[in-house]
Parts: C-alpha cells; structure tokens; sequence
C-alpha cells in the first residue's frame, strides 16, 4: 500500500461542509454505507468501461468486505480508491489495423481505404481488442481525519485526483477543496484577515536587476 | 472564495516565489527558519532543484541534479529572472528523523517522501501502528511546511518586503554566483 511504502507522494483536502465545523459529521457507520454504496463494482462491463472507479478497503483492496473490514485505525477513517482503467497498446493497434488493411484491399480488390473507413477499422479494433485486454488495477490510499475535516490522499495525479473529487463528492454529498498556497491562507486560522486581504493583492515580482 | 481553479492558477506563483525564498533562507538564516517552524534541527537543500523562467514570451525550464556545486546553475538562473517550482529537501527534526521529499512549487504538494533508515510493518498485527506512525510523521512534515509557507507569507506582505527582503535575496545571488 503506497501510504506505508518506503517513498510517498500526498496531497490534501479540507471537506467543504468541515470548513466551519472543523469535525466530521458524519458517523463511521453512514461513512461505511456510503462507501458501499460506491464501492468498485464485482462486475465490470468490459465492453463500455474504459475506466471504471469505486471505493475499496485497505487490507482487502481485490476483494472487500465493506461489513467486516476495518475503516478507522487510531483516530483516522483510512480506505482506498481503486481505478481500473484499460490500457491497450498503440502498437497492437497498430498491427491489427495493418492486417485488417490489407485483408480489404485484397478481398476487395481495390487499392486505396478512406482516411473515414480507417478511423471506422480501427475504432472496431479497440472495440475488440478492450473485450479480451483485462483492465489494469491502480490502488490509492484515502486516510479521512475526522478531528480537523482533512484528507489525505496519496496521488498526485492530475486525472485520479479528478476521479477522487467527483466520486467523493457523490458518495459523502460533500465536496471537498484541494490544499495549494490560495487556499492554505484562505483557510488558515493563524492569518489575520487584515493579512489575508493582503495575500490576495501581491502581484509577483522579479529577482532581475 | 475564487474559484478553484482560477485561484490555482492566479497565485501559483506565491509557490515558486516560497521556495526561492526557502532556499535562501536555509543558506543565510536557518535560525529564523528553526524559530518559526520548532521542531526542526536542521534542513538543506537536497541534490535537485528545478527552476523556471516565465518570460513574456517563452518558458525555460531547467532541472539541476548533483551535489551543492552544480546548483550555481540555478543560482545564475535566479539573476536572470527565473524561480525555484521544485525543490528537493532534506531536513531533521528534533525527534532525529531524517526526512527528504520533494516539494512543489505551484501546489505545495510533497512527492516521494522517505524517512531516513526507517521501514513501516504492512503485516496484519502490526498495520495500525504502522499507518498511525507513518500519518504522524506525515502531520509532523505538512505542520513544518505550513509554518514555513506562513512565515513567508508574513514576510511578503510586509512593508520592508521590497527595501529589505529583496534586497538581501538579490545580494545572496551576487555573492553565491561570485559575481559581488
């Protein structure tokens, strides 16, 4: 699991609804069925499902028991989101749609396909091709701290944190707001408005002569 | 409140600004930055610094990789303009734990985070004190950062920004590309 792994890479949230509360409140037992509610589906619909998404637990990542799994560890409600996404290899492609090329020139006897039918064979081909090519699993690390409305999430990447908002936001019916140096001073409880309203004004400056 | 990704976008550059600063400040003042942070007993810039330059009309970006010598580079970047958007750290705290992680400049996102000589248990009797341990040590680094990103701040929007802060960056580059 990549939050005990020997190199790290993390980013926070603060939960929207928390902003002023500064706690959870949601109970660990409505956290535990909304999780269910939007856990990674048994059944994946291979032929539509380039990507499909859903939460899972810590221990049990391949095959959770949303009942008996554990979900807080000390003060922290720590789970995971698993993103199965297909990846087919642009070579394969590539190989099928030569084939494929040639097989209707031949049979057809002619000497020349449209750049329209090509786009059509190889849309065909990935069809076929993401029926038989398993989807691939990535596991990142969700650590919940009810005590200050925060989130740790272990992925830096621009896509799955996309994938993290929106499903968060579905599951908690809470959205939540990325940590970065705007919001680390608008939420900061140790910056006196006054200096805030500062922050908001500085323009930036050049180290030039 | 902006909208996200409006303020993403719009202060990103506070970021970069906070780390060029950093890394003055750990080579000319590591006192003020042990003061404001408490538990630190020491910090330095690790063996990678990526630096960019956003002129009007292009964007350079160049990463360094070496020990201390090879980041006159950066420093001579500095001079013409550009800002640190990542930087590699190293840094103690009191407890004597050596952390290196890599902070981001536009997001202040830390990436591959390692603690020094230190491996967490994934076995199942033991998991809960290693994840408590591993998130302990994770609030200890994102406190020493935030604290940090404030003092900057108070720094910035201080009156004597301009007359002094400046002034004293500038003359750390002077001196550091030999160049007084």
């Amino acid at each position: 699991m990549s939050i005990l792994s020997s190199s790290s890479s993390f980013l926070k949230y603060k939960i929207k609804e928390d902003l002023q509360a500064n706690s959870s409140t949601l109970s660990i037992d409505q956290i535990r069925t909304s999780l269910k509610k939007n856990r990674f589906p048994d059944i994946i619909n291979s032929e539509t499902s380039e990507m499909t998404a859903g939460w899972t637990t810590l221990e049990s990542p391949f095959d959770p028991d949303f009942e008996t799994d554990p979900l807080t560890y000390g003060k922290y409600i720590i789970f995971s989101l698993r993103m199965d996404k297909k990846v087919i290899p642009k070579k394969i492609v590539e190989k099928e749609l030569a084939i494929e090329t040639k097989k209707i020139l031949k049979e057809g006897q002619r000497d020349f396909i449209s750049k329209k039918e090509k786009s059509t064979i190889k849309e065909d081909i990935i069809l076929k091709l993401s029926l038989i090519i398993p989807s691939t699993p990535d596991i990142y690390n969700v650590v919940w701290i009810p005590e200050t409305g925060e989130i740790l999430f272990f992925s830096l990447s621009k896509a799955v944190n996309e994938v993290f908002e929106n499903l968060f936001r579905t599951s908690f019916s809470k959205p939540v707001i990325r940590i970065f140096p705007y919001t680390k001073i608008f939420f900061s409880k140790n910056v006196k408005d006054a200096d805030k309203d500062k922050f908001y004004n500085i323009k930036p400056y050049t180290l030039q002569d | 409140m902006l909208d996200i990704a409006v303020a993403y976008n719009k202060y990103k550059f506070s970021g970069y600004e906070f780390l060029t600063w950093l890394w003055f400040k750990t080579e000319t003042d590591f006192g003020y930055i042990k003061d404001k942070t408490e538990i630190l007993e020491d910090i330095y810039i690790d063996d990678k610094i990526t630096i960019e330059n956003f002129n009007e009309n292009s964007r350079e970006k160049i990463t360094i990789k070496g020990d201390q010598a090879n980041l006159e580079e950066g420093i001579i970047s500095l001079s013409k303009g550009a800002f640190v958007t990542e930087l590699k750290i190293s840094l103690r705290t009191s407890e004597e734990k050596e952390f290196k992680f890599t902070l981001k400049g536009e997001s202040l996102d830390i990436a591959s985070f390692n603690i020094k000589k230190y491996k967490f248990s994934d076995s199942p009797d033991e998991i809960e004190g290693s994840l408590i341990e591993k998130i302990y040590y994770i609030e200890q680094l994102t406190t020493i950062v935030d604290k940090l990103f404030q003092a900057y701040i108070n720094v910035r929007i201080s009156d004597s920004f301009e007359s002094y802060e400046i002034v004293q960056i500038k003359r750390w580059i002077k001196e550091r590309s030999g160049n007084n």
